[in-house]
Parts: structure tokens; C-alpha cells; sequence
């Protein structure tokens, strides 16, 4: 009894250890304290069970009220609903795309090009996760990815694992792309109050070279799956390949269309078009609320025409637990802000660095990174975020770090299954497929590497761009 | 001012003004259609910037939304336990053998239950069994539904947690649930008598002809029809509804022993949302897979949706200040006279109650009565006045209550024919003006 429950009460000792080391350190008050063991009593529950992450912290934040320490108007504040409506409102959206099978149609135009080599199919495969990451969301882009993946797999009679991780890699990088690819890019847009095109000017170049270093690596690694691959190629017509696959019917492909066309525009032109509105109503629309705006519109336009079946998205695709888990978990990391932990950490890391910026960069790019090989990286970030918005707000120039941490915790997040929601989100369909986990060494040997020599090159492009020029 | 020179004199406050009637007039027709209409009224509002960010925040009442969805995931533990039936199922064999015994025992536990739990809940396993009962006893289930329709939504008042009604009134006008106890639990246990008698006797020949089919039955049958759910985890399940329960009970006590003896600064709302919110915390924790499934099955997410939108809609009225103009209409008319406004507020809140949703009349009132609270008047009789007008005026009507609208959606589930309106008015009318008038008179007899 006691022995199965050992991990939480290691967590809870660990985690009230450390709040008290801390504060020992930072000469913290006791809501500080408080505040500080609650986090990491998250954050290590979390790590050791994922699935308890919504209840541990539906707790903490419980617990952060009675004790007097979060009020209901900083609980507001800090539950950054802008994340969360605009998360939803894309949730429904790509929800009913998906419900259309809109996706694997799309996909279903593509396949007959990957047949006749391994290089290309894996080409192929991992360019289209990239970049339906980038435009839809991982998350959703990784669902039917693997799907598609497995399938291959299957026809071509060769170990579906390597494909697997190449896929996911793919998708993880592609999503840094878009302010809407990870979450942790929304998050990164909103905290830092980054534009679309902002987004494509810094974020997309390097993401498209780290897909295709990454290309190379995968390509590198798995050569003799992929030549095993292409002889058993040999074996199968085109028309056989293209038969035997599967596919739901696709439905309403046209309303499909429209919508993700009419979504995409108004959020890669949210700045400009906010612009317009303003100077159409005389008076200030920011970008950001046009950003939360503009899919939310689109999703309750599409909740009107089409109640029936959206009402199914609404209820079965969008991922109330995600959602209600960011929530709580943001204002577990305001009420460090509150009572002013966040402060005393940031004063740490200002006599550490000695106030010089590219000091500061290199320490939160790093940490970051390094944090993300542990915990899921969006916890990494919703907690390095509010730290980067305070060093702005005392005028030194974070431009850089914004970009540093969303690519450094992005991609570290590659070497370890935990790292990304993607990641976790494939293991489930695993387990559900009944095929068996990808092992632990196996995703390090090629995550390791990959996960590295990525982030060392956006870091070193960021870097030049961003202290040089 | 006048309302109509106000608003023509803004835009911004013509355009909510606009957009909040077209929400209002959509929900009427199409009911279904209030969570899209909404939310595109308050994107709309959004991108014109009529509101922003920080009023969203201000006016989404997030603890209203929060406690509902912290009471959603208990009950929906509960209710996966198959932990309502368990209790029923105790209580059955009184109700054997005499129609007018079923009535009454039934009755209450439906104002019981609604009290203790919520009305939709209530509703939910309250009619699943009132089926049962009718095909078992072969009778017409009709009147056992109306019936326990009536005393679910009357019950609700009783408690802070009853009916959504309350809930908001609760939050807007700082009600403890010691307030609830005091003031609204007498009458409602008042009003159930007279419903009571009242259904009794219009029902009383379809009463008796059910005590003559109950004879042909034994009780053992009776049971088995409950006994094919079995309960599950049932201490757990009476611990934390007895603990949520505790909680919100002492919710002012809890916030004045801590602001008293600790020297923290909670305030009583703050203390009623985190009472589900902590248990619900403990019940995600109890069952990781089934937590899940309660997430996503058993939480309402189109409705705690609606809400957030509809009050945001509510919001920019207040922000362009038209529900201002309301207030000062309501002084204009009643001259700072607490009865005169009693009065008033009652009226307006019974009659827009027979055609728009009760809970939307008082998401949007409730507002405007704080307003007269902060002009300093003396509002609390005019609370209750609203809460009881809302709600028993709300039977008139199927359209009236939540309660009414989730019954309306199983018997479609079901298959089988709607209640019919005439029908419905010709019993739920006079049912909804005895309530109403008799509740509004005992609380002018206890006030003035």
C-alpha cells in the first residue's frame, strides 16, 4: 500500500524540499514559499503521472485560494483566457475539419507520389507533417500523420517505428513555424505580443532548415530501413498501393476548404487587417484581440450552419482536459508571480548574468532547453514566459530571448517522449493501436542527437540575427 | 435619460444594444442556436472593441462558470456511480402501494434532490425513473413527469446550488448560503405544499386509478426495476457529496474565520467556487480514466460555454452604460421606495421569465439591481423577489427553465411525444401565477 504510493510522497517531500532550499536561498516570505512548493509539487506530479496533471492541479490552485494567497481577481488575470478561447476556437475548427476527414484527403492527393523509393516517401511524409503542424496545430496534425504512417508501414511490410519518430520529429519542428503550430508557440505570441508576421519573418526560415537537417539526419540514421523499404517497393504496383489504402469518405470538402482558407487568412493578416479595422472604427482594435477574435468568429459561424455535427466537435474534439489542465497550470505560475518569486528569481538571474543582455539570453535559452528534456515544454514555458514579459518590461532587449526559448524548448523537447504534447499524444495512439511503445533508447539514439544539433543551429541563427545585425 | 435618445446618441451602446436583442429574439425561435449566437455576438463586440480584454475578464462572472463546472464533475461522479438510483432504491417501497404515497414521496425527493444537487441532475435520473415506474404500473407517465418537473424547479430555490438561478443571484448580490437557508428555504418548502395539493387535485383521478394498478404488483418486481444499475463506490461518493456539501454550507464562515483569525482578505464568493472546485480536484484524483471520461462526457460544456458568452453580452450593456438607463428607468418609476421597486422587479422579472429563459432575465437584471445596490439603496428583499419570480413564473412556459428544456430534450431522446403547449399552459399557467403570488407574499409579509 504504502510502497505503491511512494511516488507521490517523494513528490511531495522532494517538492517541499526544494520550495524551502529555495527560499532559503531567495529569502523568500511564506506565500512565496507556498506558492513555491505548490509548483513543484505540479510539476513533479506531473512528471512522475501525467494523467493526474489536471486533478493535482485543480488542488494546488484550491489550495493557493484558502490559504489567502491568490485573490479572485489575479486568478482571473492569470488564467490567460486569450490562450485559452483561442486554442478552443481552433479546436473547433480543425475538429470539424477533421470530423469532415478533410485531412486524409488531402493526403489522399499526395500518396501516389510517394511510391518507388524509401527516400522519397520519408521525404514526403515528413515535409506534409512539418507543414500541417505549421498550418493546423501538432496536436491534430500528429493524429492522422501517425495514421497515415502506420498504413504505409503496413503495405510496404517494414518496421513502422523509424517512420514513426521521423514523422513526429517532423511534426514537433513544423509547429514552431506558425504562432498556431504548438501551443508553445501561442503562448510565446501572446506573452510576447508577436505578430503572424513576425512569426514568418524570424520563426519560418529556421524552421525550414531544421526540417531539413533534420531530413538529413533521420535519412542518416535509418538508411537500411528505407533501402529494405524500396525493394519491397518493387514488389507493389502503384495502383495496388493506392487501392489497398484505406480512406474515409470524405465529406463537405468544399465548407472545408473555405473555412481553413478563411482562418489561415485572417490569422497570417491579423496585424494588418487589426489596422484596418481601427482606422474603419476610429478608435484602438489590438492585434491581439483580432487574433483571438478571428478564429472565434469563424468557429461560431460554423457552430450556426452546421449545429448538428459541430455540436459533436464541440463536445468529442476539442480537448476540454488540455484545456482546463493550461489553465490551471498558468495561474499556478501567476501565483508565483504574485507573490513575487518570479521577481526574486529574475534579481538572481541579473546579478548572475551581470545585467548584459547576451548573458541573459544564453542562460534562459539554455535553461529552457534543458528544462524541456524533462518536463512537457509548455509547462516550461508558461513558467519562463512571465519572466521574459517582467526583463521587457524593465527595458532591456528580449526580442531575441523570445525566439531563443520557443526554438530552444521546441526542439530540445525532441530528445525524450515526454518533451512535447505531440509526443504524448502519439504514444496514446500507440497503446490504442495496440502495437507496442517505442522504446526508451531507440528515441534517444536518434531524438538525442537530432534535438541537439537543431537547437544549437536556430540558437546560433538568432544569435547572429539578433545581437550581430 | 430616455433609453432610446441614449442610445442613439452612442454607437457603441446602439450596437450592444443591437446584438444583445438579436441574441435574445435567436434563443427564442432556436434555443439550440444560443451557443453560436452568442459567441458571435461577443466576438463581434470584441473586434469592434465596444469591450476589451480586460472587460471580458471582468464581465465573463468566471466564478459562476467555474463552480458549475466543479459541480459538473461531482454529480457526474456520482451519477457514473450510479449513486442517485442507490439512494432511490432505499426509498422505494414506501412509495408502494398507494398512488397518492408515489405523488407525495416523489415529489419531495424531486425538490429534494434539486435542492441538494442541481435541477438538471435532478431531472435527468428523477424522469428515467418516472418512466420506469408509469410502464411498470402501465399508467399514463405524463402526469408523474409533470409533476416532478414542477417540484424540481420549485425546489431549486431553496439552495444556492438548486437552480442556476440562484446561483447567479448568489454571486451578483453576495448571498451566503446561510442567507439561502434563512431566507429562501421556508418558502420554497411553503410553495411545495400548495404545489403539492394543487397537483394532487387536478391529477386525482389518474391518482386513484394508479393505486388500483399498483395492487395487481408485488414489490419485489418493483425493486428489481432499480436494481439493474449497480452502485458503486458508494462511501466515497457519500463523502465527498457530504464534504461539498459541508463546504458550501459554511462558505461565509469559512471566509470570515479566515479573514478573522488569519488575517487573509476572502471574500464569500470566493469561498462558495472553491467548495466543488477542491472536491472536484480529490474526485479527478480518485480515478484517473473515469476523471476523463467526466471531463468530457458529463461536464455540459455547451452550456458553462453559454454562459461565459451571454454574460459578456450582459457586460457591454453595463459598459455602455444601458443598464444605467434601466436603473434610472426602475428609479424613475418607483421613486427610491424599496416596496415600489420590490414590486416592480418582480413584474418585470415574472413576465420576460413566460417568454425568455429565466436564467437569461436574470443574468441581465441581476446586473442592474447591483447598480441600485451601489447607488446605495436598500435592494436585499428585491433579490429574492427576483429569484422566486424567475423561477416559478418560469414553469408557465416550456421554454422557462433549464429543467423544462433538458425534460423536453429526453422525452425527444426518447421518443416519445412532446407535452403539448395548450397543455402545458393550461396546468403550468395557474401553477406559476399560485407560486409566484403566494411566495411574493409571504416575502412582503416578512419584509414590509
Amino acid at each position: 500500500m504504502y510502497i505503491k504510493k511512494l511516488p507521490e510522497i517523494a513528490a511531495i517531500s522532494s517538492s517541499l524540499f526544494m520550495a524551502i532550499l529555495a527560499a532559503y536561498i531567495l529569502d523568500l516570505s511564506i506565500d512565496a514559499t507556498v506558492s513555491l512548493a505548490i509548483f513543484f509539487l505540479v510539476v513533479l506530479v506531473t512528471l512522475l503521472k501525467w494523467e493526474y496533471r489536471l486533478a493535482i492541479s485543480l488542488f494546488g490552485v484550491s489550495i493557493l485560494f484558502y490559504l489567502g494567497i491568490l485573490k479572485f481577481e489575479e486568478f482571473i488575470v492569470h488564467t490567460n483566457l486569450d490562450i485559452i478561447i483561442f486554442l478552443l476556437a481552433m479546436m473547433i475548427i480543425v475538429g470539424y475539419l477533421e470530423e469532415n476527414n478533410y485531412f486524409t484527403y488531402l493526403i489522399s492527393k499526395i500518396i501516389k507520389y510517394m511510391h518507388g523509393s524509401g527516400v522519397k516517401t520519408i521525404a514526403l511524409l515528413m515535409l506534409m507533417g512539418a507543414f500541417f503542424s505549421a498550418i493546423v496545430d501538432e496536436v491534430t496534425a500528429i493524429l492522422f500523420m501517425i495514421a497515415i504512417t502506420l498504413e504505409i508501414a503496413a503495405i510496404y511490410e517494414v518496421d513502422p517505428y523509424p517512420l514513426i519518430l521521423a514523422v513526429t520529429f517532423s511534426v514537433i519542428i513544423g509547429g514552431t513555424a506558425t504562432l498556431m503550430g504548438d501551443p508553445v508557440a501561442i503562448i510565446i505570441a501572446f506573452e510576447g505580443n508577436l505578430t503572424m508576421s513576425e512569426f514568418l519573418n524570424w520563426a519560418t526560415p529556421i524552421t525550414i532548415l531544421n526540417l531539413f537537417i533534420l531530413l538529413a539526419i533521420i535519412i542518416l540514421f535509418i538508411r537500411r530501413e528505407l533501402r529494405e523499404m524500396t525493394r519491397h517497393m518493387e514488389k507493389l504496383t502503384l495502383y495496388e498501393v493506392v487501392e489497398t489504402i484505406k480512406r474515409d469518405k470524405p465529406v463537405k470538402t468544399r465548407l472545408s476548404t473555405i473555412l481553413l482558407i478563411g482562418v489561415l487568412t485572417l490569422i497570417v493578416f491579423h496585424d494588418p487587417l487589426s489596422q484596418i479595422l481601427s482606422n474603419l472604427l476610429n478608435k484602438e482594435v489590438t492585434s491581439e484581440i483580432f487574433l483571438i477574435g478571428s478564429p472565434l468568429i469563424l468557429a461560431s459561424i460554423l457552430l450556426l450552419v452546421d449545429w448538428k455535427s459541430a455540436k459533436l466537435v464541440l463536445l468529442h474534439r476539442v480537448d476540454w482536459m488540455t484545456l482546463l489542465f493550461f489553465m490551471f497550470f498558468f495561474v499556478i505560475v501567476g501565483s508565483l508571480e504574485v507573490t513575487g518569486v518570479l521577481r526574486k528569481i529574475l534579481d538572481s538571474i541579473l546579478i548572475l548574468t551581470g545585467n548584459s543582455e547576451l548573458k541573459i539570453f544564453l542562460f534562459i535559452t539554455i535553461l529552457s532547453g534543458v528544462l524541456s528534456i524533462f518536463i512537457a515544454n509548455v509547462m516550461t514555458v508558461a513558467t519562463v514566459a512571465p519572466l521574459i514579459r517582467e526583463l521587457s518590461l524593465m527595458g532591456l532587449h528580449v526580442y531575441p530571448l523570445w525566439w531563443g526559448v520557443l526554438f530552444a524548448s521546441v526542439f530540445m523537447a525532441l530528445s525524450t517522449p515526454v518533451g512535447t504534447a505531440a509526443s504524448l499524444v502519439m504514444l496514446g495512439m500507440l497503446d490504442r493501436h495496440k502495437i507496442g511503445r517505442v522504446s526508451f533508447r531507440r528515441w534517444i539514439k536518434i531524438g538525442m542527437p537530432s534535438a541537439i544539433i537543431t537547437t544549437v543551429v536556430s540558437i546560433l541563427i538568432i544569435f547572429v540575427r539578433g545581437f550581430l545585425l | 435619460m430616455n433609453l432610446l435618445e441614449f442610445v442613439v446618441s452612442e454607437y457603441d451602446s446602439l450596437a450592444a444594444l443591437v446584438i444583445f436583442l438579436i441574441v435574445v429574439v435567436v434563443t427564442l425561435f432556436k434555443w439550440e442556436y444560443r451557443l453560436p449566437i452568442s459567441i458571435i455576438g461577443s466576438s463581434i463586440l470584441l473586434m469592434l472593441n465596444i469591450l476589451n480584454y480586460d472587460d471580458f475578464l471582468r464581465y465573463m462572472n468566471f466564478n459562476i462558470v467555474i463552480f458549475l463546472l466543479g459541480m459538473m464533475v461531482i454529480v457526474g461522479y456520482l451519477e457514473e456511480n450510479n449513486y442517485f438510483t442507490y439512494l432511490i432504491s432505499k426509498i422505494i417501497k414506501y412509495m408502494h402501494g398507494s398512488g397518492y404515497r408515489l405523488f407525495i414521496i416523489m415529489m419531495f425527493l424531486s425538490a429534494f434532490f434539486s435542492a441538494l444537487v442541481d435541477q438538471v441532475t435532478a431531472i435527468l435520473f428523477l424522469s428515467a425513473l418516472s418512466f420506469e415506474l408509469s410502464s411498470l404500473y402501465e399508467t399514463d407517465p405524463y402526469p408523474l413527469l409533470i409533476a416532478i418537473l414542477f417540484s424540481i424547479i420549485v425546489g431549486g430555490t431553496a439552495t444556492v446550488i438548486g437552480d442556476p438561478v440562484s446561483l447567479i443571484i448568489a454571486f451578483q448580490g453576495n448571498l451566503t448560503m446561510t442567507d439561502f437557508l434563512h431566507w429562501a428555504a421556508p418558502i420554497t418548502l411553503l410553495t411545495l405544499g400548495v404545489l403539492i395539493i394543487y397537483i394532487i387535485l387536478i391529477f386525482r383521478r389518474h391518482v386513484r386509478g394508479l393505486t388500483k394498478s399498483m395492487e395487481s404488483k408485488d414489490l419485489v418486481s418493483v425493486k428489481s426495476v432499480l436494481m439493474s444499475n449497480q452502485a458503486r463506490n458508494v462511501g466515497f461518493s457519500t463523502t465527498i457529496l457530504i464534504l461539498v456539501l459541508i463546504l458550501i454550507m459554511l462558505h461565509g464562515y469559512i471566509a470570515s474565520f479566515l479573514n478573522n483569525y488569519l488575517g487573509f482578505s476572502l471574500d464569500s464568493n470566493t469561498t462558495l467556487m472553491l467548495a466543488p472546485l477542491i472536491i472536484s480536484g480529490i474526485v479527478l484524483s480518485k480515478d484517473v480514466e473515469l476523471g476523463r471520461r467526466i471531463i468530457i462526457h458529463r461536464v455540459d460544456w455547451d452550456t458553462l460555454l453559454f454562459f461565459v458568452f451571454f454574460f459578456i453580452i450582459v457586460g457591454s450593456l453595463d459598459k455602455t452604460g444601458i443598464l444605467l438607463v434601466f436603473r434610472d428607468i426602475i428609479i424613475g418609476y418607483s421613486g427610491e421606495s424599496t416596496f415600489k421597486m420590490f414590486l416592480l422587479v418582480a413584474f418585470i422579472t415574472g413576465l420576460l421569465s413566460i417568454f425568455v429563459a429565466n436564467i437569461m432575465t436574470v443574468a441581465t437584471l441581476a446586473p442592474v439591481i447591483k447598480l441600485l445596490y451601489l447607488k446605495g439603496l436598500y435592494v436585499f428583499p428585491i433579490w429574492w423577489a427576483m429569484l422566486f419570480s424567475s423561477v416559478y413564473m418560469g414553469i408557465s412556459t416550456p421554454i422557462g427553465t433549464t429543467a423544462s428544456l433538458v425534460l423536453l430534450g429526453l422525452l425527444d431522446k426518447r421518443r416519445v411525444e412532446r407535452i403539448p403547449l395548450h397543455t402545458w399552459m393550461k396546468i403550468g399557467l395557474p401553477i406559476a401565477f399560485i407560486s409566484t403570488i403566494f411566495a411574493l407574499f409571504i416575502l412582503f409579509l416578512w419584509f414590509f
